[in-house]
């Protein structure tokens, strides 16, 4: 026996929150003379990947100061230190993750 | 994102699996054009060769060669859009229909709204009829949960938790333990990799009111209560938690079973040995009151037998559970008992024995997962130097115990029919627990 | 507007089954005294010793008793059953766990 009649159901999902929008910041004209930082967010068993990283890029930029930081702690957790020595010191950053 | 507010260019790179998680999560905090380099998955445990390989070769999902991607994403000018403000508005409708009960079925296991098992459609008369179950207003605040950080948190409230409730075919008087579990804001189903299992264990006089079962089959598949509350906890986490999308927020490479009713039992508090507390006491309530507790980890296991010295069977167990995220174990009343009998007067005196006597493997030791690194890298130069006790150590055979006390604390918990001394037990770790009186 | 109830018919779940056969048990013994009775352990740990304790239970109250131990596995066999029946005057069968 089928049923025709139609119903009305409340909705399941959540209230997800209303995006601000963020705008990225302006980019360098060149990486010649400038400072990036390469930093290792610390996703267990990613820092061979961040040793070639840093070595490539010294191979093919060595006009760029390159520095390698390690993030604190876990790889979820914050490091506003970091961040802001960034801001005082480089013009640029490249984060790594792992996985 | 954080360095990116501070006016610094950024490029993160990330591995291929993790596109439509990560260009999610940049869309919810609302820089979604950040400029993301993909690498081939994975990287973690990768060789040097390996990794220089990626880093030379092509991002696999843009196909362009990653090192120039990074350069270019650090100095291309950006676009209108990538430097666009504003906000974006979700707003979202409370009635879904009108459509064939049919229609819905399919319409909501299609959306992903369901553990693709039919469900009891949340009519606004099925709503209201649980909403009984509290004293709570329907618009009243619950919680928030995101399936993990960096996910997006989103909140929901009394009625929206009902509205998943009724969809596990959960009874009025259930819907204080599942407002309970939504007031945590603990997920069901985590975003990792690894395909976790969730526990939810009730403690108090709730247990008998709503005749949920602590007996034969406590875990299931056997009982009403225990099955639809543990189902609603995935629900909302997928409904209400924003998660729950595979290969999105959900990333569980072979998914667990355990999620369709996730592990929902009550302690049988009645046998506990003498000395042994309810779970709920031990974190600070009182025996009268009715309380819930949330977990979660990597490995579970359906453990027994018939060896008289129960508590070295227990170590050696775990001795060997050196995954995420911690320790817990069910015993059945029988085991209970045998373990008092061995003179564990307490869970606590049970946990401090197994804190102090279970040990590292040799192999996880030196080399966690195969990493040295990972393991204890100081003892392992110590040892190389040839100082003891380090040294002997290390020329120990693989299977071989170290004798350091790994001092893992194990969540101990009784349920069980005894029809046999049996237990379960696995790398479980104790998340939260909530008062289910207040949701009344 | 009133609603109207829907009446359903559904399918049986449930699988068929024969009912068992009614079988009566056997005339009892009039005393254990003199008599071989048989012990048949289903193989479980734990049954050896239990059947050691009924063995020297019944022995110390009925000396003139002796028994006889069959061991197989879990369920006892037609064949078995016939050829051990034909051995014993009574049957103890302990199902252990």
């Amino acid at each position: 026996m089928t049923d025709g009649n139609k119903i009305t159901v409340l909705n399941p999902l959540g209230h997800p929150p209303p995006i601000k929008l963020e705008p990225m910041a302006p980019r360098l004209d060149t990486l010649d003379g400038k400072t990036i930082y390469v930093v290792d967010v610390k996703f267990p068993a990613s820092k061979i990947f961040g040793e070639e990283l840093i070595k490539i890029l010294k191979e093919q930029y060595p006009d760029t100061n390159w520095v390698y930081r390690e993030k604190i702690a876990e790889y979820f957790e914050d490091d506003p230190a970091l961040w802001v020595e960034i801001k005082a010191k480089g013009h640029g950053m490249i984060q790594f993750v792992g996985h | 994102m954080t360095v990116e507010k501070l006016g610094i260019p950024t490029v993160p790179i990330v591995t291929s699996t993790f596109e439509w998680p990560v260009k999610n999560a940049l869309y919810a905090k609302g820089m979604a054009n950040l400029r993301t380099v993909f690498v081939p998955h994975p990287v973690a445990y990768r060789p040097a060769d390996e990794c220089r390989d990626k880093i030379l070769g092509n991002d696999p999902i843009t196909g362009k060669q990653v090192i120039r991607e990074i350069v270019e994403a650090l100095t291309t000018p950006l676009t209108e859009d990538e430097a666009k403000t504003g906000f974006i508005e979700r707003p979202r409708e409370r009635l879904i229909g009108p459509e064939t009960s049919e229609g819905l079925q399919i319409l909501f296991r299609e959306n992903g709204w369901t553990s693709y098992l039919p469900i009891v459609l949340p009519t606004e008369e099925k709503v209201a009829a649980i909403l009984k179950g509290t004293h709570r207003q329907p618009d009243e605040k619950v919680g928030e949960m995101q399936p993990s950080s960096p996910h997006e948190k989103w909140s929901y409230n009394v009625e929206e938790v009902a509205v998943n409730a009724v969809m596990a075919g959960a009874k009025p008087e259930f819907l204080p333990v599942i407002l309970a579990i939504a007031a945590t804001g603990v997920t069901a189903l985590f975003t990792s990799t690894n395909s976790f299992t969730a526990m939810v264990c009730v403690n108090g006089p709730i247990r008998r009111e709503i005749n949920m079962n602590m007996s034969i089959g406590t875990f299931g598949p056997f009982n009403h209560a225990n099955a639809s509350i543990g189902n609603a906890w995935s629900l909302l986490s997928r409904n209400l938690g924003n998660g729950g999308a595979p290969g999105k927020k959900y990333m569980g490479s072979q998914g667990q079973g355990h999620n369709y009713t996730n592990l929902c039992f009550a302690e049988r508090e009645e046998r506990l040995p003498p000395g042994w507390n309810p779970f709920h006491v031990q974190k600070g309530y009182k025996p009268e009151d009715s309380a819930v507790s949330l977990f979660h980890g990597w490995s579970w296991s359906n453990l027994g037998g018939f060896e008289s010295n129960r508590s070295k069977f227990i170590k050696r167990f775990f001795t060997y559970q050196t995954e995420c995220c911690g320790q817990t174990m069910v015993l059945d009343p029988l085991t209970a008992d045998q373990l008092y009998k061995e003179g564990f007067n307490s869970k606590e005196q049970l946990n401090q024995w197994l804190k102090e006597n279970v040990m590292f493997p040799q192999e996880e030791y030196w080399y966690y997962r195969g990493f040295q690194s990972q393991g204890h890298p100081q003892e392992f130069e110590l040892a190389k130097k040839g100082i003891e006790p380090y040294a002997s150590w290390l020329k120990l055979p693989e299977g071989a115990v170290i004798p350091v006390p790994r001092g893992v604390d194990v969540n101990i918990i009784v349920a069980g029919g005894e029809t046999n001394p049996y237990w379960q037990g696995g790398t479980l770790q104790y998340l939260a627990s909530s008062s289910i009186d207040e949701w009344r | 507007m009133g609603k109207e109830l829907l009446e359903l018919q559904l399918m049986n779940p449930r699988g068929e089954t024969e009912p068992p056969p009614v079988l009566a048990p056997n005339l009892r013994i009039k005393d254990i005294a003199g008599k071989k009775i048989g012990l048949y352990s289903n193989s479980k740990p734990g049954m050896d010793n239990f059947y050691t304790a009924i063995d020297q239970l019944l022995k110390k109250r009925y000396p003139t008793m002796t028994t006889s131990v069959l061991k197989g596995s879990f369920e006892i066999r037609d064949e078995e059953a016939k050829a051990f029946a034909s051995q014993i005057d009574a049957f103890i069968y302990a199902v252990g766990d």
